[in-house]
């Protein structure tokens, strides 16, 4: 008998189709995984499951749960199978938790509210759950608070309050999706032996095919709302039925390719043992202050023509460099040259020969600026110039040679996909014509089959304009296509460097081995497209 | 927490050194001499120069400086120009008054501004928050001086359930004292309620959108204990600015209401020695007021840690 049963769930955000018509079933013990890119209404179909769905939305069809249907009951029994029976896992680890509350209080009062325990038996229950999701209870953990753990740490708690009631269902939307990647493979197997131990069913959402072949017993691809194909998961991968599936799981896998320059022997950019460090708070008010470094004696440097890959988990340094690069951050130690001069002492003009590409498509731009005149920003360096004439000749070729159209210049940003966008901030790196261009986790925050268009953009591109770059990112497989060369970054250090095909398939160094077993893989699958 | 208690303790001592310093030279730089001033135009210069001795005025100004600090923190705050009285005793006197008064005022504001913002924040986009944001917009927009006048009209002369004005010296019974500031006191919270609940709205219906809050919900808790348990307490940082800011302004402030209702606060004792010219008495209260308002400040910045266990660590 299946434990979440729903059937043809629709849900309407004003006039707006966000589900259109879901089934599925889930058993026992039994971990579902639904994937697809964002806005195809994953999160919306588990947030529908608890009845957390926002305000104005209208929900129809039906939800069975333990053979209840849940869309029928009020509020006041909700919140009994709320936590109770159904526990849920999101994924901001960061701000899941309450900032003003101890973890052990945010796990104990969950147990408090669903039985008649009183608080002292409820927090040596607290203690049973932290150990049991790898919290040690010799480290105290029951009285700090979120901001003193780390994120893995943090959603170990996150988990701990799922679990805490020994729930049906544990509904997990996107759990390690903010983590790191040897963070996210202890997470994975924390929950698969937690719903194992307790035969919890569970319903994982994620954008991740790659940990999503890791987990499910059963898959359901979504786009625009509706689950378009929905199998075991060894079937799936042998016969994949439906076009946007295959595509899917396609641009996942989807290798780049990379055109062959020619590498020069001068150097475009140097890094000479640069130490970067921040100063920490005192611990005594008079006593001296301690100082963080976060950047360690770093060298390296990038020849004309070469693509260059930085690869490193959250807190390793790779931010602060890239900021030190650019010449955004004071330099303790050391220099960082750009074409010959230190980046510190640089005039404009040479300043314009390094461009970068940020991450998050929709905070980097001006908002109020149409996307002329946020590309030919660059220009202001080289005001005077002859280079600085024809400039809207320039801004329709680059916006053609990305992708968009001459046309596209009059709009707002706001009128863009995030893809579109971060086409828009590759033209605008582009349009002066650099040397070097600084890709930082440029593609992380994309869906998969947009990743593999930019990604596929920037080696065109890199032919065209014989563009040498960095590509910083901590994801190995994007690393692997796009990049000729890679740096392997932890705790402020380069531990390895080398071609990137010798370190992703030798690699020497214990850490850079323990980055790439951890990175969740796809099965070998047949694709007939 | 103690480390953060501390910091904070020490701005606060270095902040009203800067303050006395720039009160102290504020008003020296301010023209026209008090002793001549006091005696009127016709005075002879040696009478002048006489009453500059007696006062003070005639040393140099680092030791004024000196013995002015010195003073104040034994509790001497000189003599009057005007009134030939110790400002220590002028100062008590008013403070009496205007404390309390500021006090109760913020209690009747907090009263109505915490039930208020929080109804109004559940409520969003219903009727029950347009009503409260409406009212709100009135109270910010009626000048307190005419809403004092009408709750006199109405409470004073129709119900006669006050005074219309003055003040009972505390002598006759706290309940008389009480009472004779209820109207001034209500008068001066309407704005600041009208403030606070739009403050407390909004940092509450921010909250309400964290995502720990959905996190909550997800434990089976209910729309309202979430707002109890998690909502809250975080919700309180702005609101408690705001009420830090607001004290000090009612105690100061409060000249306008002070002189509707016949009051002898703090308001009207510096407003009158600014027009008599009597600098001691000014720096002395300014200089008052200062510390009131770096106090309360703080006070605002240690229930910041307490509030949140995030700012304790923080230096």
């Amino acid at each position: 008998m299946s434990i979440l049963s729903v059937e043809n769930l629709r849900l309407k955000i004003g006039t707006e189709n966000i589900l259109g018509g879901i089934s599925f079933r889930l058993d026992q013990g039994r971990i579902l995984a639904i994937t697809g890119e964002s806005g195809s209404g994953k999160s919306m179909t588990a947030l529908s499951v608890i009845q957390l769905q926002p305000k104005n939305a209208k929900l129809e069809g039906e939800i069975f749960f333990d053979d209840q249907e849940i869309t029928k009951k009020d509020e006041f029994e909700l919140c009994k199978v709320r936590g109770a029976k159904i526990g849920m896992i999101f994924q901001e680890p960061m701000t899941a938790l309450n900032p003003v509350k101890t973890v052990g209080d945010q796990i104990s009062e969950t147990i408090i509210l669903h039985s008649t325990k009183n608080k002292k038996s409820a927090d040596k229950e607290t203690l049973k759950i932290l150990e049991r999701v790898g919290l040690s209870p010799a480290a105290e953990v029951k009285k700090r608070y979120p901001h003193e753990l780390s994120g893995g740490q943090r959603q170990r708690v996150v988990i701990g309050i799922a679990i805490a009631l020994k729930p049906s269902i544990i509904i997990a939307d996107e759990p390690t999706t903010a983590l790191d990647v040897t963070t996210q493979a202890q997470i994975l197997v924390l929950l698969k032996k937690l719903v194992t131990e307790d035969n919890i069913a569970m319903v994982l959402i994620t954008h991740d095919l790659a940990v999503v072949a890791d987990m499910a017993d059963e898959i359901a691809v979504m786009q625009n709302g509706v689950i378009v194909e929905i199998d075991e998961t060894d079937n799936l991968f042998q016969n994949m039925k439906h076009q946007y599936t295959r595509s899917l799981f396609a641009a996942s896998g989807h290798s780049v390719n990379l055109p062959v320059t020619e590498v020069n022997s001068d150097s475009l950019l140097t890094v000479n043992n640069v130490t970067c460090r921040y100063r920490l708070a005192r611990t005594k008010i008079f006593s001296k202050s301690d100082y963080f470094t976060a950047v360690s004696n770093v060298s390296f440097d990038i020849k004309n023509g070469e693509r260059v890959g930085l690869v490193g988990e959250s807190g390793c340094g790779k931010s602060t460099l890239t900021r030190a690069i650019l010449g955004l951050e004071p330099i303790y130690k050391g220099e960082i040259n750009v074409d010959n001069q230190n980046i510190l002492k640089a005039t404009s003009r040479t300043r314009k020969n390094i461009q970068v590409v940020f991450q998050d498509p929709y905070g980097s731009f001006n908002p109020r600026h149409k996307v002329s005149t946020l590309i030919k920003e660059p220009f202001y360096l080289i005001k005077d110039s002859p280079e600085s004439k024809n400039i809207e000749s320039k801004i329709d070729k680059v916006l053609e040679d990305v992708g968009l159209s001459a046309t596209d210049k009059n709009k707002y940003i706001h009128e863009f996909s995030g893809g579109q966008r971060q086409r828009i901030a590759i033209a605008r790196a582009l349009i002066i014509k650099p040397k070097l261009v600084i890709f930082d986790e440029a593609v992380s925050a994309l869906d998969v089959t947009v990743r593999a268009q930019i990604l596929d953009l920037i080696a065109e591109l890199a032919a065209e304009y014989g563009l040498s770059y960095l590509f910083i990112s901590h994801d190995l497989s994007v690393i692997r296509s796009i990049t000729d060369r890679c740096l392997v970054m932890k705790d402020g250090k380069i531990i390895e460097q080398g071609s990137t095909k010798k370190i992703l398939e030798q690699p020497q160094n214990s850490y850079t081995q323990t980055l790439i077993n951890a990175a969740p893989k796809l099965p070998n699958f047949q694709l007939e497209l | 927490m103690l480390r953060y208690i501390l910091k904070r303790a020490i701005s606060l001592i270095i902040s009203l050194c800067l303050a006395s310093i720039i009160i102290f030279a504020v008003v020296e730089i301010a023209p026209g001499d008090p002793a001549s001033f006091m005696l009127g135009i016709n005075a002879q210069e040696d009478t002048i120069a006489a009453l500059r001795a007696e006062l003070g005025l005639d040393q140099d100004k680092l030791s004024r400086y000196f013995t002015w600090v010195t003073g104040m923190i034994q509790g001497d705050f000189g003599t009057s120009y005007t009134y030939r009285s110790p400002v220590a005793e002028m100062v008590t006197e008013r403070i009496w008054v205007s404390l309390p008064l500021a006090l109760y005022a913020l209690l009747i504001s907090t009263l109505i501004a915490f039930p208020a913002g929080i109804y109004a924040a559940t409520q969003r986009g219903k009727s029950g928050d347009l009503v409260v944001m409406g009212a709100t917009q009135f109270g910010i927009a009626i000048p307190n001086f005419w809403f004092a006048m009408i709750l006199v009209v109405i409470f004073a002369l129709k119900l006669r359930w006050f005074s219309a004005g003055g003040f009972v010296e505390w002598e006759n019974g706290i309940f008389k004292s009480m009472k004779s500031l209820t109207l001034p006191a209500i008068a001066l919270a309407l704005p600041q309620a009208s403030i606070l609940s739009r403050v407390m709205r909004s940092a509450l219906i921010e909250t309400l959108s964290e995502d720990y809050i959905r996190t909550a919900r997800a434990k089976g808790f209910g729309k309202r204990a979430v707002i109890w348990r998690h909502a809250l307490r975080n919700a309180l940082i702005p609101v408690l600015t705001i009420i830090g800011l607001q004290f000090s302004f009612l105690m100061a402030g409060a000249i306008i209401i002070e002189q509707v209702f016949f009051l002898p606060g703090l308001g009207r004792l510096v407003f009158q020695a600014i027009t008599q010219r009597d600098l001691i008495v000014v720096e002395s209260v300014v200089m008052l007021l200062v510390f009131a308002v770096i106090t309360v400040n703080f006070i605002v910045d240690v229930t910041y840690a307490v509030a949140d266990p995030r700012l304790r660590r923080r230096v």
